[in-house]
């Protein structure tokens, strides 16, 4: 169910004419396959009762608010948003995501994972070992000489469940890997090689 | 003023209430906590931000903290 779904069902809807069950079944329909491809529509005005407001330059009633966890993801192919995302639209993602990882990071970090292309973080459970983020990337992992690894590989593959931009999900990562290692233990694939992630893009 | 920050694939959007005492801000903060609780539900993690930096959050939401952000749920493979 998409936004502009949600935020029908909230208002105190005054019930169709007649005439009009055929436009609004219709409506349902398209929003269905819109929904189902990955198409979800941007024209909600509020979510609720509450403001919201893209962060980056574009008007506040410029979109609705877009609840991933909602919705299933599986049937989009690898590093893809959805089935119509322009490359405007990617662009647009990227440049939102990145300021949000700055955000999450802070400057300092942020410029560190610029400047040096990743960040470590020592582990708190394994002494010796080291998560390698990189943007977009599997966690590479770094061991000293005569350090125990849990894993049989040095690549870790962790994708979030829906689609993200990568900077955004690098950033997400970091706090995951630093407040919450017991979780990466519990999801982490260890891989014999380094890749790219297939849920961002 | 406080604010989510949602992670979604268009990079992200913010969800914001306000702390004053008002009829239309006690609506605002009703909904935020419900996107939380929601999100949560479904297997995201949240971060607030303390100090000027983000840590990840298990505490009920509250109204004051300045920055709330939506994590991914992760999984292998």
């Amino acid at each position: 169910m998409d936004n502009l779904n949600v935020d029908q069902q909230r208002s105190p809807a005054t019930p169709p004419a007649p005439l009009a069950y055929t436009a609004l079944w219709r409506h349902r329909f398209v929003a269905s396959l819109r929904q189902w491809f990955g198409m979800t529509r941007q024209t909600g005005r509020r979510n609720g009762t509450v403001d919201v407001v893209d962060a980056v330059d574009a008007p506040a009633d410029d979109a609705a608010l877009e609840r991933p966890w909602l919705r299933r993801w599986d049937h989009l192919p690898k590093r893809s948003a959805g089935y119509g995302f322009s490359r405007a639209d990617y662009a647009q993602a990227h440049v939102r995501a990145r300021e949000v990882a700055r955000m999450t990071l802070g400057d300092d970090l942020w410029e560190q994972a610029q400047r040096q292309g990743y960040l470590d973080l020592p582990s708190h459970r394994f002494p010796g070992l080291t998560y390698r983020l990189r943007v977009g990337r599997r966690i590479e992992v770094i061991c000293k000489r005569g350090a125990h690894s849990p894993w049989p590989y040095d690549y870790l593959c962790i994708n979030p469940t829906y689609p993200l931009p990568e900077e955004e999900f690098f950033a997400q990562l970091y706090l995951y890997v630093r407040d919450r290692e017991d979780l990466i233990l519990a999801v982490a694939a260890p891989q014999p090689w380094d890749q790219a992630l297939g849920r961002t893009f | 003023m406080g604010r989510i920050l949602v992670a979604n694939r268009r990079g992200h959007q913010v969800v914001e209430w306000a702390t004053t005492d008002t009829e239309e801000a006690r609506a605002q903060i009703v909904e935020a906590e419900r996107i939380l609780r929601e999100a949560r539900e479904h297997g995201a993690l949240i971060s607030k931000k303390v100090d000027g930096k983000h840590v990840l959050d298990r505490q009920p939401f509250d109204p004051n903290v300045e920055e709330y952000q939506i994590l991914a749920p992760i999984a292998g493979g």
